[in-house]
């Protein structure tokens, strides 16, 4: 009983959308309405892959700084100062953040450029994955790595034979979430994108402000789909 | 040597990808802010810091998202916990993350009707937050409760006599409270600056922070650009300060 609810509530907002984009025709349910995503004008797809390509290159930057952040201050006479600076952004919100660097990028010349918009997702994504990683860091992988080196491990097969092994789950982790924050992204992408990088959390407002609640559904299931596919194939490291 | 280069590289990328952005992006805001770089003044001056601060807007805004993000927060820590406590199958419940602010917006938008649309409680701006924060602090207590043996301790608490509510009244949540407080004020600071729904659902007085800052930001006349970096300014203030104390506060425990 417990699980069904648990899936009910799960599937119910794409129960709800998928219900705004069907079509009936002699009574029966189609996704005829979804053949528009083809046509010329509509930039739902090209929202998809611009989305798609701003989070996987955030998200694959912020890991490898997290990872490598996170590491270098566990040694550092700067980590009581670094540290803090970690949680900088969380000072900021994403909005407040957005009329900053539009300024900034602004005077830079990158203004509404995809470009501009990675570095403001890097700003939120790179420091949550430094806070991420710290916390792998200080647990118990310094030992681990101290006793491979007193055994005579060398460089590469520490890493081979140590690190890697117990670095790949956080940092599949790490990137998950990376991912999410830069593909949720409104605020930051609608001043910094300045309207010209159509992602589609920008595009799903935009849809709604025009009153297309079947396209602004479309865009929705194609922004819910994809991290939800990816949270459940990871599921089992995020609940246990 | 690799490794110390590596020492100075990663953090030297990280002060210049994520800290450099924002202490420019002050600079700039303060430039304006003080009338340096506007284009309605001639050099400093505090006439937008009094124009801005004397104006009950700001006030009403930073009290506005200040109640809407602990209503957020408290109501959601509730729905959690009671997801918890009644073993809800978090791995299904964690799909929910998946539903951005902008998504929640559109469904409240389209479903919530006079009741949740632009009305004065901001019933619609919480219902929207709660549909995205508590999937979130329900896996966050799920994996609090795992990392702390919550369960060893409520078997124990049961052993000695305790009822299943006084287990959860004196054991469960005391233990999650004192593991999860800094995150919950975290989430409650991000939850204040939330912007799209909001902007989506909320009135036009008094507006979310964001939203207020948002409009005076863009609004075609630059005369109330200035205006946007103080309210920008003021918010960074208070929300540093906050964290600050909280910071302080937990490293004091720690230590």
């Amino acid at each position: 009983m417990k699980r069904i609810l648990s899936v009910v509530m799960a599937l119910f907002p794409v129960v709800l959308l998928m219900g705004l984009t069907v079509s009936w025709v002699d009574g029966w349910p189609t996704l005829a309405r979804w053949s528009v995503l083809g046509q010329s004008g509509i930039p739902v797809q090209e929202g998809l892959w611009t989305s798609a390509g701003v989070a996987l290159v955030v998200a694959a930057i912020s890991t490898i700084l997290g990872a490598g952040t996170a590491r270098a201050m566990q040694a550092s006479r700067w980590r009581s100062v670094l540290m803090p600076l970690a949680w900088l952004p969380w000072a900021v919100s994403p909005v407040i953040a957005g009329i900053l660097f539009m300024v900034v990028y602004l005077r830079a010349g990158i203004d509404g450029t995809v470009l501009s918009v990675m570095l403001a997702h890097l700003v939120f994504s790179g420091a949550y994955a430094v806070v991420l990683m710290d916390g792998f860091w200080r647990r118990d992988v310094a030992r681990l790595e101290e006793t491979g080196r007193t055994l005579g491990a060398s460089g590469s097969h520490l890493f081979a034979h140590v690190l890697w092994p117990a670095m790949r789950r956080p940092l599949m982790l790490v990137f998950a979430q990376t991912f999410l924050i830069s593909w949720f992204q409104y605020g930051v992408t609608l001043l910094v994108g300045a309207g010209r990088v159509q992602t589609l959390p920008v595009l799903v407002f935009g849809f709604v402000g025009e009153a297309n609640v079947y396209l602004a559904a479309m865009a929705s299931l194609l922004l819910v789909i994809p991290p939800m596919l990816l949270l459940w194939v990871t599921r089992n490291e995020w609940t246990t | 040597m690799r490794r110390g280069l590596a020492s100075v590289l990663f953090p030297a990328l990280f002060v210049m990808l994520v800290v450099v952005p924002i202490v420019v992006g002050v600079f700039v805001a303060v430039r304006y802010a003080f009338g340096w770089a506007s284009v309605t003044e001639d050099g400093f001056t505090l006439a937008i810091w009094t124009r801005v601060l004397l104006q009950p807007d700001i006030w009403w805004s930073l009290a506005w998202s200040a109640v809407m993000s602990l209503a957020a927060v408290g109501a959601s820590t509730a729905l959690a916990f009671a997801a918890l406590i009644t073993k809800l199958d978090t791995r299904w419940v964690a799909l929910l993350m998946a539903v951005p602010g902008t998504v929640a917006a559109f469904l409240v938008f389209h479903f919530g009707g006079a009741w949740l649309v632009k009305d004065p409680w901001g019933a619609g701006i919480l219902v929207a937050h709660v549909l995205i924060l508590a999937p979130f602090l329900t896996v966050l207590f799920t994996q609090a409760a795992q990392a702390v043996g919550l369960r060893a301790l409520q078997d124990a608490a049961r052993m000695c006599g305790a009822t299943g509510r006084t287990t959860h009244r004196l054991v469960t949540w005391p233990v999650l409270w004192h593991r999860l407080r800094f995150h919950l004020l975290l989430l409650g600071i991000a939850f204040a600056g939330s912007f799209e729904i909001p902007l989506l659902l909320g009135r036009s007085w008094p507006e979310a922070v964001s939203v207020l800052a948002y409009n005076r930001f863009s609004r075609f006349s630059l005369e109330t650009r200035p205006e946007a970096f103080v309210i920008v300014l003021v918010y960074m203030v208070l929300v540093g300060l906050l964290f600050a104390m909280a910071w302080r506060k937990t490293r004091t425990e720690r230590a």
